[in-house]
């Protein structure tokens, strides 16, 4: 097995402890961050089953939240993929608005 | 010549806030924003929170950030649960940061350590936010 390959699962395995989702919070700072801003104030603008209703309208759920901004469409639409939609939305799931989720110590920070 | 040099550079190092100013208290940073009407930044941090260590030695020490927060904000930083500051501010964990207008309401929060890079998309986006609660007032 290539050494990188072996770290990779590695790294993948030792990261499903995180209760924050850290694949999908590495989508968002990769994809949505540089627009949007703050990780936990977005998951936490909706509920739970308005992510899900979201995540279950169509294929492409946040291409078309964005069909009216070009610069999205651009930064987004070449390179968005199933995983990656996957992960960013069970970070999301995971730390809506009613998630309820308080996590310990976690990837990036404290709870209570 | 030499002196010369030496005074630029002294000059320079006034213009160019080195580092985050925190103010001593709550209280303290209301009054000040009130004045002047700056944006506050409301840093709530807790005992041995080191990822609010890492977030004051590395993000709090860009230039960048420094100033993009400098020229903004008036800062303050709290310890969760025992310093005075609205109970409303909660946290789910530490480091949060409220980004709040001179009159305490919320433009913006985050939670958790950002680098420098993120950090600056975070101002950016609160300052995106604050233009559009003036505007639509
Ligand atoms: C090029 C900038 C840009 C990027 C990148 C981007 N967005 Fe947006 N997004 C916008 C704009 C502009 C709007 C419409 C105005 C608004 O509501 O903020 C919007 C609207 C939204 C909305 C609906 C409004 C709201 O705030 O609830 C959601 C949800 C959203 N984006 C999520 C995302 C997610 C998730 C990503 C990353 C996969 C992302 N966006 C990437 C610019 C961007």
């Amino acid at each position: 097995m290539k050494p990188i390959l072996a770290i990779t699962i590695l790294i993948s395995s030792l990261s499903t402890l995180y209760a924050y989702h850290p694949e999908g919070m590495k989508v968002y700072k990769k994809e949505c961050m540089i627009c949007h801003g703050s990780p936990f104030r977005m998951a936490e603008s909706r509920k739970q089953y308005d992510w899900e209703q979201m995540m279950f309208q169509s294929s492409r759920p946040i291409l078309d939240l964005h069909k009216n901004e070009k610069e999205a469409i651009e930064r987004l639409g070449s390179n968005w993929t199933d995983k990656k939609q996957e992960n960013l939305f069970k970070f999301l799931i995971g730390n809506a608005k009613d998630s309820g989720a308080v996590p310990g110590c976690d990837g990036n920070y404290c709870g209570p | 010549m030499k002196n010369i040099f030496i005074i630029i550079a002294f000059l320079v190092s006034f213009l160019e806030a080195s580092q985050i100013e925190w103010h001593k208290s709550y209280e303290d940073v209301i009054k000040t924003s009130t004045e002047d009407q700056k944006m506050i930044m409301l840093f709530i941090t807790g005992e041995d929170c080191k990822f609010c260590a890492k977030l004051k030695d590395e993000t709090f020490k860009d230039p960048d950030i420094i100033k993009e927060i400098t020229n903004k904000y008036h800062c303050v930083e709290v310890t969760k649960d025992e310093d005075t500051y609205p109970k409303k501010f909660t946290a789910k964990g530490v480091p949060t940061i409220y980004f709040l207008t001179p009159k305490q309401e919320v433009i913006d929060y985050t939670l958790g350590y950002y680098d420098a890079e993120e950090f600056g998309y975070i101002l950016s986006a609160a300052q995106r936010r604050y233009k559009k609660i003036k505007d639509t007032k």
